[in-house]
């Protein structure tokens, strides 16, 4: 009897589970560039919709300088270049079974690039997008119109509320879930109390928020079960010339009517990182200066990315 | 311990035989056995005096691996529920993550060999540690340095990141 084990030990014959298994732990960058391209046999096993079911573009950021001109950065063309070669064939090999996106904070993606990914990815469901200085309205709403199923997104406080939550409103039918990073003001509150009148989730957290715009969230939204303001400095402007006045403290009258919520997240912790920084940054939070990874944090673990 | 694993003297305990690909016979102890959801599958409707299993999937070589790692597990999960139970401290669990770091720092072809077996006859922990170290080995390295680390032919036509 043969006493050693010398059989040909063939990697690209190991069963495609297995290499799913594998491949579960590597990054949108390592499928693309690395293991998709060690054989057809790893190919395949990359084309698995597991492995694509959330496409996180968190370990891709533009490389940019702040200009003082609309879209107030300017992206270098080899940058976008990368990106697109990563978002074409991660796309290409996720054959429409994406249905979760995660974009860096610091990831300028641009019209041309959203139709590509909005036409590639039809069931999406959560869209974490924080930064839309290259994305014009007009593109922004076409590519929610292709997001039927679209249940949760992550978007940039944005001066002009009201044209993309009304596409939204009227396009996403499942829509329950808002995450808005930067300062919250009453246009915004009353625009989703008329656009998603439905809303169940919504976070603000480490916003300058508007003490009138949380009064209107809290009485207007009847169906909200869930609200983070978590790191928030509150704003009052009363009318001038009496300055306006940035506090911290939640007033009673608030904390009655976040009674009826299930889960209400508040922090106003001396000792807590965030809490400081937003008194340092004035309310507007310089993410860059915290530890990577933190903006994509939140209390409310579904909109955590 | 190929041919003769030879059964404890004192109380008989219920024992399994395995036979690997190239015909070698494991005696082990029927928990042990049981590691493998595929041989604990069905393991009550066998006969008890036809426990013996044909794996000809594993060489004796992994088998030798693999009924060392069960045995481990086995043991060590006694141990630290013991521990648990008289509620004294135990580093057990840490001690055993460090065994399996161990035991799979292994070459590409026994690593290839353990995947398979844990597969093959389901071992889910034992399965989950080899994919993690192949895992490892892949990180961070480029499409042809994986090729030649795991001798893999590159059969692709098309390069998609290079026909960009």
């Amino acid at each position: 009897m043969d006493n050693t084990n010398s059989t040909a030990r063939r990697w690209e014959d190991i069963n495609t589970d297995v290499l799913v298994k594998i491949f579960l732990s590597f990054n949108v960058i390592e499928l693309t560039s690395g293991v998709s391209r060690v054989c057809s046999s790893w190919r395949i096993a990359s084309c698995d919709p597991i492995l694509w079911k959330t496409i996180d573009f968190g370990v891709v950021q533009s490389k940019f300088i702040k200009i003082p001109a609309s879209p107030y950065i300017w992206v270098a063309n080899s940058s976008d270049n990368n990106f697109l070669k990563v978002l074409k064939i991660a796309l290409g090999l996720s054959h429409e079974s994406v249905r979760c996106l995660i974009f860096h904070l610091d990831l300028y993606v641009k019209d041309d690039q959203l139709i590509y990914i909005a036409e590639r990815c039809p069931h999406l469901k959560r869209l974490v997008l924080p930064a839309w200085n290259r994305i014009t309205k007009s593109c922004i709403c076409q590519a929610v119109c292709k997001w039927e199923e679209l249940e949760s997104l992550t978007m940039p406080s944005i001066r002009d509320p009201p044209y993309i939550l009304e596409v939204i409103g009227m396009n996403c039918k499942n829509f329950t879930q808002l995450k808005v990073m930067g300062p919250f003001n009453v246009l915004f509150a009353s625009t989703i109390a008329t656009f998603l009148p439905k809303l169940k989730v919504l976070s603000l957290r480490c916003s300058l928020l508007c003490k009138e715009a949380l009064d209107l969230i809290l009485e207007s939204l009847e169906h909200l079960e869930v609200l983070n303001i978590s790191h928030c400095l509150f704003i009052e402007i009363p009318p001038p010339p009496a300055p306006r006045k940035l506090s911290r403290e939640l007033s009673k009258s608030i904390l009655v009517k976040a009674l009826r919520l299930r889960e209400f997240f508040t922090c106003q912790e001396d000792s807590c990182v965030l809490c400081q920084r937003m008194i340092i940054d004035d309310g507007h939070l310089r993410w860059y200066k915290c530890e990577e990874g933190l903006w994509r944090k939140d209390e409310v673990s579904s909109l955590a990315s | 311990m190929k041919d003769s694993f030879n059964p404890s003297i004192e109380p008989p305990k219920k024992t399994v035989t395995l036979v690997s690909s190239d015909g070698y016979d494991f005696e082990v102890e029927e928990e042990v056995a049981l590691e493998s959801q595929v041989i604990k599958d069905g393991f009550e409707d066998k006969a008890v005096d036809d426990r013996e299993y044909l794996l000809f999937n594993v060489h004796s070589d992994t088998l030798e691996l693999i009924i060392k790692y069960c045995e481990k597990h086995v043991s060590s999960r006694k141990s630290i529920s013991a521990a648990a139970a008289s509620s004294s401290s135990s580093n057990g669990e840490e001690a055993l993550k460090e065994w399996d770091e161990h035991f799979i720092s292994v070459d590409t072809n026994t690593l290839y060999d353990i995947l398979m077996a844990a597969d093959y006859l389901n071992i889910k922990s034992l399965l989950d540690l080899a994919i993690q170290k192949v895992a490892d080995t892949i990180h961070g390295r480029s499409p042809e340095q994986i090729r030649k680390k795991f001798n893999i032919e590159n059969d692709s036509i098309i390069d998609p990141w290079a026909s960009e």
